[in-house]
């Protein structure tokens, strides 16, 4: 978005093409309710709990993969095939998704 | 950094539906903003955005999410203010060929983590480019709810006339309701300036964060850099990183 | 180049760019949507990384990486001849990091989610190995003109 001192521009990190875990909301809450974004998840690789809003979120290429925030290891994979919905959740070891109410 | 997962109001699935395009009206160069009426509208929480998905005659999907700009006050609509993209392929459409009275399949509104509801706590807002998008919904949810509470605005931009809602923000801040908006141009400032004028860094998020006092509600959203910059700005000034929600819109925005 | 190789061979940024480069136009074929033609890329050949590099026979499969943790695989054949290279430029600019650079394999003939943005190497290797997205539902294989999708395509 700004323009860069020449200085500091050497090449982009491919980090900076991540948006974030409220980018995958729609995909999430069709599966974990209105609270997805707001679930707190244990990294498996390097322990650390974020909300999920917080996961780096590719969603460009052929399926949805969400990364630690902390170690960059990848937290939650998505793909949506023709006739089935595949789900990887290895990389996140707890989910604490609240639940509705006012 | 951990915060316990807030409560979240109950409601039922939120499915695919067609909203009409009604208006369009541009705000700067390369923004418009774009107002739509789902066939089932349902009250959002200000942050909170819609899918937008386009189909072409072949079947191919291109699918993007848009912040809503407008307040949930304004029953059965909503706005999206989309940012023309280099190669976008949704906003290309939405700029170059949606005129009112075409549909659009959206899905929402969609997004627990960063809302915000009217109070009277503390508000800090930092944006940049088209982040600022979802900030200008908590402000007119501010404004029609009638808050007084003490609420600021740290907008980044390049150029004067990138500006989005400028008018209405003067507006707002000449409310004297207890918001104040501060503008940084970052690449050309106009004549007589007096606003800041350069990357938002920790010495500017201390002199405006001051004074809303140690725990202010806080919301940043914008390019993936500059929310970083930001968040960690924040809590080097000694804002508590639990109180921080972040929205990151990518390089170039939405 | 690692794994079944005689000794593993690695270039630092400046040797890959003193390789011999071509131009390369090719059809692309991502898997969520439609196809891109005459594409113009330029790079060095994998046919040239593999020159000074020494085979071993059990080596069958070609597992490409990229940092953290991305693979692709392919089998061997797939990546000789002319079939792959790795892009150094597109459409005669740098390659952008959006779109994998500053390098990434290219292989027009699958699917382009086996041409691994940001490649790191390449391992050879006795047994397959399916590879980021092979293992969770897409096609092993991915030859788009035969539609190999989704396993079980």
């Amino acid at each position: 978005m700004e323009h860069a001192d020449p200085a500091e521009v050497e090449r982009p990190d491919a980090d900076d093409l991540a948006l974030d875990g409220n980018a995958a909301a729609g995909e999430l809450e069709s599966l974990f309710g209105p609270g997805a974004t707001v679930s707190l998840a244990t990294c498996a690789h390097c322990g650390t709990e974020q909300a999920v809003a917080r996961l780096g979120t590719w969603s460009r290429g052929p399926g949805l993969v969400l990364r630690c925030c902390a170690c960059g290891r990848v937290a939650i994979r998505l793909v949506r095939a023709p006739t089935v919905l595949h789900l990887d959740l290895n990389g996140v070891t707890r989910l604490r998704i609240p639940s509705g109410g006012r | 950094m951990t915060d316990a997962p807030s409560p979240v109001a109950r409601r039922g699935p939120v499915p695919w539906q067609v909203a009409t395009v009604t208006a369009i009206r541009p705000e700067t160069p390369t923004v418009t903003s774009f107002t739509l009426r789902p066939a089932e509208w349902r009250p959002h929480v200000a942050g909170q955005h819609y899918d937008v998905r386009l189909t072409a005659e072949d079947g191919y999907q291109a699918e993007r999410s848009y912040s809503i700009a407008s307040a949930p006050e304004e029953a059965g609509q909503i706005d999206l203010t989309i940012e023309l993209v280099p190669d976008g392929e949704v906003s290309a459409y939405f700029h170059e060929v949606i005129v009112p009275g075409d549909l659009v399949e959206v899905r929402g509104p969609i997004g627990g983590y960063f809302s915000w509801r009217p109070g009277e706590r503390p508000l800090l807002l930092a944006g940049g480019g088209s982040g600022v998008v979802p900030l200008m919904a908590m402000l007119r949810a501010r404004a029609a709810a009638g808050a007084r509470g003490p609420a600021r605005l740290l907008y980044s931009a390049r150029e004067p006339d990138e500006v989005i809602y400028h008018g209405e923000l003067a507006r707002f801040a000449a409310a004297r309701d207890g918001f104040e908006a501060f503008f940084t141009l970052t690449r050309r400032q106009p004549p007589g300036w007096t606003g800041y004028a350069r990357r938002i860094d920790r010495e500017m998020l201390a002199e405006v964060a001051r004074p809303l006092g140690t725990e202010p509600d806080v919301y940043v959203c914008g390019p993936t850099r500059l929310v970083e910059v930001v968040a960690d700005g924040l809590v080097a000034v000694g804002v508590p990183a639990a109180r921080i929600r972040t929205e990151r819109f990518g390089p170039t925005g939405t | 180049m690692t794994g079944l190789v005689r000794s593993p061979t690695r270039w630092t940024w400046a040797e890959f760019r003193g390789l011999p480069a071509r131009d390369f136009t090719a059809d692309i074929h991502c898997v969520t949507r439609w196809s891109k033609l005459d594409t113009r890329w330029r790079g060095v050949s994998v046919d040239t990384l593999l020159e000074g590099v020494e085979l071993l026979p059990e080596a069958r499969f070609a597992i490409a990486f990229a940092d953290p943790d991305y693979t692709t695989n392919l089998p061997l054949p797939d990546l000789l001849n002319g079939q792959a290279f790795v892009a150094l430029e597109y459409d005669g600019a740098p390659l952008a990091p959006e779109h994998g650079g500053p390098a990434r394999l290219v292989v027009p003939n699958r699917y382009f989610w086996k041409s691994a943005k940001w490649v790191r190497g390449i391992t050879f290797a006795a047994d397959d190995a399916p590879g980021f997205w092979e293992s969770l539902g897409y096609h092993n294989h991915g030859d788009p003109f035969r539609e190999e999708r989704y396993s079980g395509d």
